[in-house]
C-alpha cells in the first residue's frame, strides 16, 4: 500500500527484529489476549499481527487458520503506518478497503478495526486486530478496549526482550568471568616443559569446572642442580585460590633460582604467605623436588612435601613405591618445619607428582585408597613419559565419564629417568 | 554438587560444651556450614569446649580441611579449647596425615 520504503520503514522492521517474535512458538499469553478481544467486541477472528519485510505474521490468531499472508494486501500493513486506530466499518463502501482481495474476495471480510502495537520509541511492530464478515459499528468504548489489550500485548512483548536480555548479558558476564579464570590459569602453568638431558618429562593439567578455576598449579624450573619440580594445589577455589597459587608458584621460582633446597623454598613460602594475610586463612600443599642426572644415568631427586600427597615412584619391575616424608601443609603454622628426602631412579624408572584431583578421580572418589593408582602405574612401566601422562589421562577421562565429569582438577607431572 | 543432599552440620550442646557434628561429605558446600556452627558457639557466650565429631564424614577435601583449621583458629581467638572427636574415620585421618597436621589438632574420645 506505498510508502512502504525509506528509513522509517527500516528502523521499523529493526525494531521487528529486535523483538525476536517472528515465527516464534504459540504462547498462551497472546492467545488469551486474542481470545478476551474477540469476546468482548463480539467478532468471530482476533489476531495479534506482527509486519514484516514481505508478509504478515500472526504471533496469535483466534478464529482464523493461516498463520500469515503476504504483506501486499494485507490491512495490518496499513494500520501500521499511523498512530491511530484503523477502523473500517464496511470494508466494501469503503474506498480505503473496497478493491482488496479479503474484501472482494472469498474471505469476505466486512470490519475491520486495528490498533498499533507501538513500541516505547515509537515504532509499529504489528497491530491488535479484529475482524468480521458483516458490516458493523465499533463504539469508542471498544476502541478504548483495543487500545488496552493493545497495550497488553506489547507489555508481554517487552517482558519477553528484557527477558532475552538478561539471559544474553548473564550469558556475556558468564563468558568474561570465565575468561579471567582462564587468564588465571593460564598464568599459573608453564608454557613448554624445558628440554633437559637425562631426563623425559610430562605434564598435564585437567580444568573440573571451566566456570570455577581451581588452585592446581605445576611448574618445572630449570636451576643449579638440574631441575625443580614443582606440583601444588591451593585450599579453595576460584579467582583468590589461582592468586594464591600464582604467587606461591613466582615465590618457589625465586627461592630456586636463589639455590635454596627444596626445605628452605618451602619454609620461605611458608612465611610468605603467613605474612601476607594471617587472617585470611590460606594454604597450599606443595611437592617440590631437586631433580639432577648423575653420570651414571641414574636420576637424583631431594624432595620436600609440604602436606602434599606422596609422589609415586615406578621402578622397572612394575613395582610402585610411595616416597617422601611428610611436612605440615604451607602457609597455616608459623613454626612448621619442612624435611627432605632423597629419591634415585635408575634408567628407565619414572616418578609421578600429583594433585590429590588425580589421585580421587583414579583411585575412585572417597575410597581413599590408592589400589588403582598402584596398579595403573604399574601397568605403565617401561614407557615413555608422554605414554605414562596418557594412560594416567584415560583414566581420569572414564573416571569423568563414571561421574559426568571430574569433581575436581587434575593435574600431574611425569618425569623418567632416560634409558 | 551431590554433597548438599548428602552432608550435613548439626550442633549438640552438653554440660562440657558444643558437640558439632558434621555427616556425609567435608568439602566445598559444607565448609562454610561448618565455619558458621563454629563461629556461633565461639562467639553465643556458652563456656565450654567445642568438639567437632567428623565419624560419619565419608569424605574430606582440602576445603574442608581448611574449614577445620579455621574453626580451630577461630575456637582459640575465643579463649576456647577445640578438639577432634576420637576415633577418627579412616579416611578422615589420612587426610590428616597427608597434610601434615594431625599433631596439630588436639583429640578427645568423649
Amino acid at each position: 500500500m506505498g510508502g512502504l520504503g525509506g528509513q522509517l520503514e527500516a528502523d521499523r522492521l529493526a525494531a521487528v527484529r529486535r523483538y525476536d517474535v517472528l515465527d516464534s512458538p504459540p504462547d498462551g499469553a497472546f492467545d488469551r489476549i486474542t481470545a478476551l478481544a474477540a469476546r468482548l467486541l463480539t467478532v468471530p477472528i482476533a489476531l495479534v499481527s506482527i509486519v514484516d519485510t514481505d508478509r504478515i505474521w500472526f504471533k496469535s490468531r483466534y478464529g482464523l487458520q493461516v498463520e500469515q499472508i503476504a504483506r501486499e494486501p494485507g490491512l495490518c500493513a496499513s494500520a501500521v503506518l499511523q498512530e491511530q486506530p484503523w477502523l473500517v466499518s464496511n470494508a466494501r463502501n469503503d474506498p480505503r478497503t473496497l478493491t482488496n482481495p479479503l474484501v472482494a474476495g472469498e474471505f469476505g471480510l466486512q470490519f475491520y478495526a486495528a490498533v498499533p502495537l507501538r513500541t516505547h520509541d515509537g515504532h509499529n511492530l504489528g497491530t491488535l486486530c479484529v475482524i468480521d464478515r458483516e458490516p458493523r459499528e465499533v463504539s469508542d468504548a471498544e476502541v478504548a478496549t483495543l487500545r488496552d489489550l493493545a497495550a497488553m500485548v506489547m507489555d508481554e512483548l517487552e517482558l519477553r526482550l528484557a527477558a532475552m536480555r538478561t539471559v544474553r548479558l548473564e550469558s556475556e558476564l558468564r563468558h568474561g568471568a570465565e575468561g579471567v579464570a582462564q587468564t588465571l590459569q593460564a598464568g599459573l602453568l608453564p608454557p613448554h616443559l624445558p628440554d633437559l638431558p637425562g631426563l623425559d618429562l610430562a605434564a598435564r593439567y585437567h580444568v573440573a569446572n571451566r566456570e570455577q578455576v581451581g588452585g592446581d598449579f605445576y611448574d618445572v624450573i630449570r636451576c643449579h642442580v638440574g631441575a625443580a619440580l614443582v606440583v601444588g594445589d591451593v585450599c579453595g577455589k576460584g579467582a583468590e585460590a589461582a592468586a594464591l597459587a600464582a604467587e606461591a608458584r613466582w615465590s618457589l621460582r625465586t627461592a630456586t633460582l636463589d639455590a635454596w633446597t627444596p626445605a628452605q623454598a618451602l619454609d620461605q613460602l611458608n612465611r610468605v604467605i603467613i605474612a601476607a594475610d594471617e587472617t585470611a586463612g590460606r594454604y597450599c600443599t606443595v611437592a617440590l623436588a631437586h631433580v639432577s642426572s648423575t653420570p651414571s644415568g641414574n636420576v637424583h631427586l631431594l624432595m620436600s612435601l609440604g602436606g602434599h600427597p606422596h609422589p609415586l615412584v615406578v621402578r622397572r619391575d612394575g613395582s610402585v613405591e610411595r616416597v617422601g616424608r611428610t611436612s605440615p601443609i604451607v602457609g597455616w603454622f608459623p613454626d612448621a618445619s619442612y624435611e627432605q628426602t632423597d629419591v634415585t631412579l635408575s634408567p628407565g624408572e619414572c616418578i609421578v607428582l600429583f594433585t590429590d584431583g588425580m589421585f580421587e578421580a583414579v583411585g575412585g572418589h572417597g575410597t581413599g585408597d590408592d589400589d588403582k593408582v598402584r596398579a595403573l602405574l604399574s601397568s605403565t612401566a617401561g614407557l615413555s613419559a608422554q605414554a605414562v601422562a596418557d594412560r594416567i589421562d584415560d583414566a581420569l577421562r572414564a573416571a569423568a565419564l563414571c561421574e559426568g565429569r571430574l569433581r575436581d582438577d587434575a593435574a600431574f607431572l611425569v618425569v623418567k629417568a632416560a634409558e | 554438587m551431590t554433597a548438599d543432599l548428602t552432608s550435613s552440620v548439626s550442633v549438640v550442646r552438653d554440660e562440657r560444651g558444643t558437640r558439632i557434628i558434621v555427616a556425609g561429605e567435608l568439602d566445598i558446600a559444607t565448609a562454610p556450614k561448618l565455619l558458621d556452627a563454629t563461629q556461633t558457639a565461639a562467639r553465643d557466650g556458652v563456656t565450654g569446649r567445642i568438639v567437632v565429631d567428623l565419624s560419619p564424614v565419608t569424605f574430606i577435601d582440602s576445603s574442608g580441611l581448611g574449614a577445620l583449621l579455621r574453626c580451630q583458629r577461630c575456637a582459640r581467638q575465643a579463649g576456647r579449647d577445640f578438639m577432634l572427636a576420637t576415633p577418627l574415620p579412616h579416611r578422615v585421618a589420612r587426610v590428616l596425615d597427608i597434610s601434615g597436621v594431625r599433631t596439630a589438632f588436639d583429640y578427645t574420645n568423649q
